[in-house]
């Protein structure tokens, strides 16, 4: 009898290390599965806590910090936040986006932020605590070359990129404590819904030349904003490096192209899991419509990095993709060139591939900054201290990973190549569940990692700040898709007040019975 | 209610808390001042500067002679400051401040109509660079390609120093010009005259930043200390948990192990018999069970001596 209540017991376990259980609940086991067995088991509960969690879900939701974050979401699609400056001055910068971050942090606090939990669910810390990892080496590198920046009137630079970091960070934590798992599905409709008008206003403004994002930004918000003008130029032979300045809601093409980029694979999943053919025309479109705003700019990055996120798909989907690949590329390049005529001509120009003057500047970028990578190796030159205002000594690199290097050294490196892939590392195994809507949703958001991961070899993307918003966005989304419905907890705030609830009640049937 | 539960937990362990304390005191006490044998000195992180602008001028002065043009002053503003530049005035300046010249870093003017990717420096001028970032004595010398004049940043760890230092690149720069004209015997009218306008003034910039990066490096490292604590804490927790699950794993291994045993003893029991009876219906016995069933008692004497 003692022998079958081991065995019980480990085979228990080995559901618990799946679930990722805490060992309160380890230790709880064998009451919970003798109460299973008795019929009091959570079986009902849970079908019942799923059915009103799907009830409750976004954009059903009446929570609000799902919505708070739903808008953030759309300012960054829809208004050009990095030209945008408010009529108040803030110590850490007047964009907007700083403004949201901030309304959204008072908000989590007045509103009773932690309606999930972010240090008892059970959710993986792994991204968070890559981030951790990599917010401290950047710490380090700032503290351990004080003297040096602080000569050199670096400190103040340092403590602006900080608080743009505190930025991303900040939204990769609301998103974690904000989303449930069952709101995924609805949010992440709701992101391809931005990105396709997003990427209908960039396809636009390539033809016509009109930037929608900043016209009507200026307009809307001029009572509160100053917002630039619009940089778009699309008469190639005043661009620079001949090519087209579209840019949409950002301050350059290849920021835009980039939310494109981590969007797509959300449209592409659904593609590949449409049950109706109404569903797989409207994600196709979606899709293409989103390549062909990236194709746009006439970027180079909108046509390596979606082979990247198709060949990352091929290696959980490889059925469905090689399915997919003919007709799909047929299309593709039909609609590209329909609608952004001329941008694939520029992109596949070996001239502009391989003499253009950024592939040659890029070709220097290590050698060159060898003598401070050299100078620094393990922490860098100190986190945020490359002023790109000073030409004559920091040079703009087309790499995020040299940039790193350069800043925070192989520490930073390593750390801030950890961040990226922690997110797909936690994903594969909810990719090979069995559960087809854990599948599909830690495919999507973990493709978008994936994405980022080769962006940052492709330009500086921690320079422009639509980029990082986006990968913190999808990692923390893919960090709730990986948990699944498992990972939901309960508000810390509720289980306090259950008590309390609960003598209510019971004093109000009191009088009755 | 989630910060509040971490602030608890934390709060559990005032020990742990206040060797983070001392060490995070530690760290801050580092941060501003360095070991010098068994004795604490401040580090340099204060910081002056000092600014000055100094016209080009000809001996009878462009700025009330309409006769005269401003351009070629212009272009040999930009000359000198980038002359100024070099460790023939630096040694100059170094001299009137009671400095070495090698001592001083220096960075001319940076022409804004070249192009940035000719501006980027090559690993060997970012070298020379980061040769200079930890010098305390910086110069920078200014030019406006409109006016003929050049401006003078200075940058000191004292703003006597800083003032000294602005004020002495214009006299070298003047003792040095002054040096040429003379050895060339140029005529007085046909002299450039190195006009300083106004007296160099400078400041303390980063006053009481070694206070601010005391606390900023205690916080940091106090909180570090803390992140370190919970992670810990929960990392023990998870690793006796696992460890139970493991023991669990391994019992129920070794229960599969001996079921499996007794289903092979029970065999060859029931296969011994089974010859046995054979044996006394006149067939002959099979040697195969009976070595089998050796094989199993020797695992289950395994099994029993390895202490379940």
């Amino acid at each position: 009898m003692a022998r079958q209540r081991v065995v019980t017991v480990a085979g228990a376990g080995a559901t618990l290390i799946e679930l990722g259980a805490s060992p309160a609940s380890v230790r709880e086991l064998p009451k919970r599965k003798r109460a299973s067995a008795e019929g009091l088991g959570r079986g009902d509960a849970q079908e019942g806590g799923a059915q009103e969690a799907s009830r409750d879900a976004f954009p059903h939701t009446r929570r609000p910090l799902p919505w708070m974050l739903a808008g953030f979401i759309a300012m960054l699609f829809l208004v050009p936040v990095d030209s945008t400056e408010l009529k108040v001055h803030m110590p850490v910068g007047s964009q907007i986006d700083r403004f949201a971050i901030v309304m959204m942090v008072l908000a989590w606090i007045v509103l009773g932020g932690d309606q999930r939990a972010f240090l008892r669910t059970r959710r993986s810390k792994l991204f968070a605590g890559a981030v951790c990892v990599f917010l401290a080496v950047a710490i380090a590198s700032v503290l351990l070359n004080a003297g040096r920046i602080i000569n050199l009137g670096e400190l103040e630079l340092a403590f602006k990129r900080f608080s743009l970091l505190g930025s991303f960070l900040v939204l990769a934590w609301f998103t974690l404590t904000a989303l449930r798992f069952e709101d995924l599905r609805g949010f992440t409709t709701f992101l391809i819904g931005l990105a396709t008008v997003t990427a209908f206003g960039m396809v636009i403004e390539r033809q016509i030349g009109y930037n929608a994002f900043y016209t009507w930004s200026g307009i809307l918000l001029k009572p509160i904003a100053n917002v630039a003008s619009s940089p778009t130029n699309i008469h190639p032979e005043l661009g620079s490096d001949g090519r087209v300045a579209v840019f949409g809601p950002t301050l350059h093409g290849l920021a835009a192209t980039t939310m494109m980029i981590v969007v797509m694979p959300f449209a592409l999943v659904r593609i590949l899991d449409a049950t109706s053919r109404r569903q797989w025309w409207l994600n196709a479109l979606a899709f293409t419509l989103m390549l062909v705003a990236a194709s746009s700019t006439d970027r180079k990055t909108a046509l390596l990095v979606p082979i990247a996120v198709v060949i990352y798909f091929g290696i959980y989907r490889p059925r469905a993709i090689l399915r997919l690949a003919p007709i799909g590329l047929v299309a593709l390049v039909g609609m590209v060139h329909f609608a952004s005529p001329g941008s694939l001509g520029t992109i596949f120009t070996p001239t502009a591939g391989l003499q253009s003057s950024s592939t040659t500047h890029r070709l220097g970028d290590f050698t060159n900054v060898a003598p401070d990578v050299y100078a620094h190796p393990v922490v860098g030159r100190g986190f945020g201290t490359l002023n790109q205002d000073r030409p004559d000594q920091f040079r703009i690199n087309d790499d995020e990973y040299i940039d790193e290097i350069w800043e925070v050294g192989f520490a930073g490196l390593l750390a801030y190549l950890g961040m990226i892939l922690a997110p797909i590392v936690l994903a594969r195994r909810a990719i090979r569940g069995r559960d087809p809507t854990v599948s599909s949703l830690a495919l999507a958001s973990s493709a978008g990692c994936v994405a980022f991961l080769v962006v940052s070899a492709l330009f500086d993307a921690l320079s422009f700040p639509q980029a990082p918003y986006m990968f913190f966005l999808v990692a923390a989304l893919t960090t709730i898709a990986a948990a699944g419905p498992q990972g939901n907890v309960r508000p810390a705030r509720e289980s306090a007040l259950e008590p309390a609830r609960a003598r209510q009640r019971a004093l109000a049937s009191a009088p009755s019975s | 209610m989630e910060f509040a539960l971490v602030i608890r937990e934390l709060a559990r362990r005032k020990v742990a808390l206040a060797i983070g304390v001392l060490v995070a005191a530690l760290a801050a006490v580092l941060s501003v001042y360095r070991l010098d044998g068994a004795s604490l000195k401040p580090r340099s992180l204060q910081y002056s500067s000092a600014s000055t602008r100094v016209f080009v001028d000809t001996s009878s002065s462009v700025l009330g002679n309409l006769s005269q043009s401003f351009e070629p002053l212009q272009s040999r503003a930009t000359v000198y400051a980038n002359f100024m530049a070099s460790p023939t005035v630096l040694n100059l300046i170094g001299q009137r401040v009671g400095l070495e010249g090698s001592q001083i870093y220096a960075a001319g003017p940076v022409d804004p109509e070249v192009p940035r990717i000719v501006q980027e420096p090559t690993a060997v001028q970012r070298n020379v660079e980061i040769t200079g970032e930890t010098t305390p004595y910086r110069l920078n010398f200014n030019s406006d390609p409109n006016l003929p004049t050049i401006g003078i940043y200075a940058q000191a760890p004292s703003t006597k120093l800083a003032i000294a230092l602005a004020d002495a690149s214009v006299a070298s720069l003047e003792q040095y010009v002054g040096s040429l004209e003379d050895a060339d015997h140029i005529a007085q009218q046909s002299r450039i005259v190195i006009r300083q306008l106004g007296q160099a003034n400078g400041g303390v910039v980063d006053g009481g930043i070694s206070k601010a990066l005391a606390v900023m490096v205690f916080i940091a490292v106090f909180v570090l200390w803390c992140v370190l604590l919970l992670v810990t804490r929960r990392f023990r927790e998870s690793w006796r948990a696992s460890g139970g699950v493991s023991a669990a794993m391994d019992q129920e291994a070794e229960d599969r192990d001996y079921e499996e045993t007794q289903i092979v003893l029970r065999h060859d029991r029931t296969a011994r018999e089974t010859a046995e009876r054979g044996g006394a219906n006149g067939k002959a016995p099979s040697a195969e069970p009976v070595h089998a069933a050796a094989g199993s008692a020797e695992l289950h004497g395994r099994w029993r001596a390895s202490g379940s």
